[in-house]
């Protein structure tokens, strides 16, 4: 019996439409990343469960009846559908959604010294821009490395590393004016 | 300046990848999916054709959870009424209220249990004794033995035969000699449902399912009565809101409850985070740990732990969301179904900064909102200003016209007007229909439950409020030796004033204010506030316990946080956990870290003697930190090249006593943020009554 889950992405997409183990195999190990991606983006255990079946159902169609062309990484392929899937959410008027996107505590951060300090950083970010959230949401909760973060954002992958690098600097200044080094 | 630093990762970055990586999907939900997509690849590999389901039955099930609070309602009161047990009640007596059962009229619609069901689960055993089911409600009763902790509460749905499911809205649990005795209530069940499943989730590692039969009730048959306790109690109904205290549950070292937030309206939410705060009649607080498990909505309910309580007890429940603003609670009402409506016409060739003076006057549910003007912001992104309202802090707009990219809106600043943006793919080149769907609002009143709670059991336990005790795992402040002069007279400095603070045991008192820069629409932290810390202090001078507060001028709490050995639980926000670092050593010195990492970050430290407030003579210190590259500011033209910050040192006595903080833009021009100013530093052999009575309240899990 094949062991699925030590075969690369390439060839599990190769096998899905023989067995269902392949497909079942590639969910299991994106799943978590889909959904933690989801969740950062959408700020809601359901929207981000409801997103994730959404990408899922629509990532094995088109396995299924084959439009999925391999020029690229399965992830980078499987996180540009979450991304549409998630806009097509903010465009509905859904109140768990409008919920998020109301700054009702846009800068808190200064209250804490260094106590509580993941609820504290989560208002840092939340203070950066959206394309710089939207890096670390693709790099930490999705876990995408810089070359497959590149290929779906169509930016080499140096610059990624860089733009990373650079957010992650800038929280790291804000966090030591807060609490100190 | 040398250094040999160790490579620690940054706790920036420690948090920063717990904080991505910590929520995991739940399993049920993992497995449902899976299973669902199994089917999905059958049905796609015998036929091509598509059949996923489309997006608007995802949308579907949220807008279902939203709409069936009303029933929820209507259930949880009838079923509040329920206070006897062991009582049974011929069927003949059916036609008007039942204690124990509520109104029923008509014999022919009761179902009861047809007959007993035993059932194992590796040791633990299952037995339903009772069930019934009519128009109004469904409720099941089994005996369950050899549990290897004693239950708090469970989760349960009702599985029909066409895999309909059932949430449990109501549940009871008794203890007694190792033997559990549950209850739940289910919603009526549709048509004639005699096969259904009962299943478990949350009892053991994996759910329990038990089937079991309905059958008709027989004349003369006697009904039996289920107990589901004095809850829940309800607080006044204020602005269509209402809190409810559901179950409580006594353990020897600690009390658990849930409460729930109803509203009168469909489609109603509360906005941002709600807790709940919990008091005596003497105004004492009982700190609260958020303890919801993930699959509780946590918009609707919340699971809380505290000490035990002798019971006899006066306490106040009271429903808190708004931080700065006492009484108040912020919602939102989606009215999708009939949203508000007017139209608007961007005309030939808008550009960005174009603006356009209204005049519509826009009736939304019962709130008549008027929009000003327009203004077209950069990004395809459209801004309609609306006068101010009392009644409405913000709205959120749509348009049925392709390509809608975003909206958002923000809480006016004091009464001024509000405003809320819409952005677009590509402009509408005709006119078009904006709709306002969704309302938000602050409603003021008072939702609070009175309670007098449940004693805890006495066999178990003789302390019924067990003080938190601190971890004894004591490590020195890491220290790298540094030979600059600066560094080393900054040191001489903070360790003189720290000196007699640090010979415990004893309590350690500080006040401070902070004055920041806020921007457009924030409302916290406000441009002042103080915080008032409380250490408490071993002999070595390592802090034990503490408490730290901030308020407003007006003594309004902002926030609380406790902190028991490295056991932190923030009272205001609800989080709560183990902190890695390990006891602290009293210290007021805020600038050895930056001494620590100067050569790391590359920070220029500079220090000069200068006349301070009040004739003091005072060493000032400059640390500035530059950014690789500078970083634009959220919602500013300019961006940050640097921060520096500075601090002032009393000569005489060694008290840093001011920080500021100084944002140095790439213009060339710089900004005081934040100013933060110590006001008091006393130490007292024993803390106030009411900040010890709170530390020794607060429950390690």
């Amino acid at each position: 019996m094949t062991d699925y889950s030590n075969l690369e992405d390439s060839q599990l997409i190769a096998n899905i439409r023989q067995d269902a183990k392949a497909f079942d195999a590639l969910y299991h190990r994106y799943l978590p990343r889909l959904y933690r991606y989801c969740l950062q983006r959408v700020g809601n255990a359901h929207q981000a469960e409801d997103i994730t079946a959404q990408v899922f159902f629509e990532v094995l169609e088109k396995l299924m009846n084959g439009k999925y062309r391999e020029t690229g990484s399965f992830p980078a392929w499987l996180f540009t559908i979450a991304r549409r899937r998630v806009i097509d959410v903010y465009r509905e008027p859904n109140p768990d959604t409008l919920e998020e996107t109301i700054s009702i505590h846009p800068d808190f951060s200064s209250l804490m010294e260094d106590r509580d300090q993941q609820r504290q950083l989560y208002y840092l970010i939340n203070e950066l821009d959206e394309e710089r959230k939207e890096l670390l949401r693709m790099r930490f909760a999705a876990e995408l490395s810089f070359e497959e973060i590149a290929e779906l954002d169509g930016r080499n992958p140096a610059a990624v590393k860089m733009a990373i690098y650079r957010t992650l600097d800038q929280l790291r200044v804000r966090w030591e004016q807060l609490y100190g080094k | 300046m040398e250094s040999n630093l160790n490579p620690v990762p940054h706790p920036m970055e420690t948090n920063i990848s717990a904080l991505f990586t910590s929520p995991q999907p739940h399993k049920e939900f993992v497995d449902d999916l899976a299973m669902k997509l199994h089917f999905q690849y059958l049905e796609l590999k015998s036929t091509p054709i598509e059949i996923y389901p489309p997006k608007e039955r995802w949308f579907l099930s949220l807008r279902r959870k939203l709409q069936a609070r009303p029933i929820l309602l209507i259930l949880s009161i009838l079923i509040a009424m329920l206070v006897l047990t062991g009582v049974v009640y011929a069927v003949g007596r059916l036609s008007g209220y039942i204690p124990g059962f509520g109104f029923t009229n008509s014999s022919q619609s009761v179902y009861v249990l047809d007959v007993p069901v035993k059932q194992d689960a590796g040791q633990v055993i299952f037995e339903l004794t009772q069930a019934v089911s009519d128009d109004e409600k469904t409720w099941v009763k089994l005996r369950v033995e050899n549990l290897p902790e004693e239950p708090h509460f469970s989760s349960a749905y009702l599985r029909l035969e066409d895999g309909t499911q059932f949430e449990r809205i109501l549940g009871h649990t008794e203890f007694l000699d190792g033997v559990s005795t549950l209850a739940y209530s289910f919603a009526p069940l549709p048509g004639e449902n005699t096969q259904l499943t009962l299943v478990i989730t949350d009892l053991l590692d994996s759910a329990v399912e038990i089937p079991f039969s309905f059958r008709p009730i027989r004349d003369g048959e006697m009904l039996p009565v289920v107990e589901l306790g004095n809850y829940p109690l309800y607080s006044d109904a204020q602005q269509g809101l209402q809190l409810s205290l559901d179950y409580v549950a006594p353990a020897s070292d600690r009390t658990v409850f849930q409460v729930t937030v109803h509203f009168e309206q469909p489609n109603t939410m509360i906005i941002g985070p709600w807790m709940v705060s919990l008091q005596d009649q003497n105004g004492m607080v009982y700190p609260l740990t958020d303890i919801t498990p993930s699959n509780v909505d946590r918009n609707k309910s919340a699971l809380f732990q505290t000490s035990a309580f002798a019971g006899n007890e006066s306490l106040i429940l009271k429903l808190r969301n708004d931080m700065q603003l006492e009484n108040k609670i912020n919602i939102m009402r989606d009215y999708s179904p009939d949203p508000g409506k007017f139209m608007f016409d961007f005309g030939d060739n808008p550009q960005p900064g174009q603006v356009w003076e209204l005049d519509e006057q826009v009736q939304v549910g019962d709130a008549t909102l008027h929009v000003v003007r327009a203004e077209l912001l950069g990004g395809n992104e459209l801004s309609f200003e609306f006068s101010a309202d009392p009644n409405v802090t913000a709205v959120i707009l749509y348009a049925e016209v392709p390509g809608i990219r975003s909206a958002r809106s923000r809480p006016p600043v004091e009464n001024q007007n509000f405003s809320s943006v819409i952005g677009f793919q590509q402009l509408p080149m005709e006119p078009f229909e904006i709709q306002i769907r969704s309302v938000f609002r602050t409603i003021s009143g008072v939702w609070q439950v009175e309670w007098t709670p449940p004693a805890a059991p006495l066999e178990t336990s003789t302390q019924l409020f067990p003080t938190a005790t601190a971890s004894t795992l004591i490590t020195p402040t890491p220290t790298v030796e540094i030979e600059d002069a600066l560094y080393l007279e900054v040191k001489r400095l903070s360790d003189q004033f720290d000196a007699p603070y640090q010979q415990g045991p004893g309590w350690v008192h500080i006040v401070t204010e902070q004055h920041s820069k806020v921007k457009e629409g924030q409302l916290l932290p406000p441009a002042y506030f103080k915080t008032n810390e409380w250490y408490e202090v071993d002999v070595d001078g390592y802090i034990q316990r503490s408490l730290y507060t901030d308020y407003t001028e007006n003594g309004t709490i902002l926030q609380q946080v406790a902190t028991i050995g490295n056991y932190s639980i923030n009272f205001t926000f609800g989080g709560g956990g183990y902190n890695e670092t390990d006891l602290r050593l009293l210290s007021l010195d805020r600038l050895n870290e930056s001494f620590q990492h100067a050569d790391e970050y590359k920070s220029e430290i500079s220090g000069e003697e200068v006349d301070c407030q009040d004739g003091k003579h005072c060493l000032l210190i400059s640390v500035k930190d530059v950014l690789e590259q500078p970083v634009q500011e959220s919602g500013s033209e300019k961006s940050i090249s640097g921060i520096v910050l500075k601090v002032w040192i009393d000569l005489q006595t060694g008290l840093q006593f001011k920080y500021e903080s100084i944002y140095l833009y790439d213009d060339g021009s710089e900004e005081v943020r934040t100013t933060r100013q110590v006001l008091l530093v006393e130490k007292v052999e024993l803390a106030p009554e009411e900040v010890v009575g709170i530390l020794d309240r607060v429950v390690l899990p």
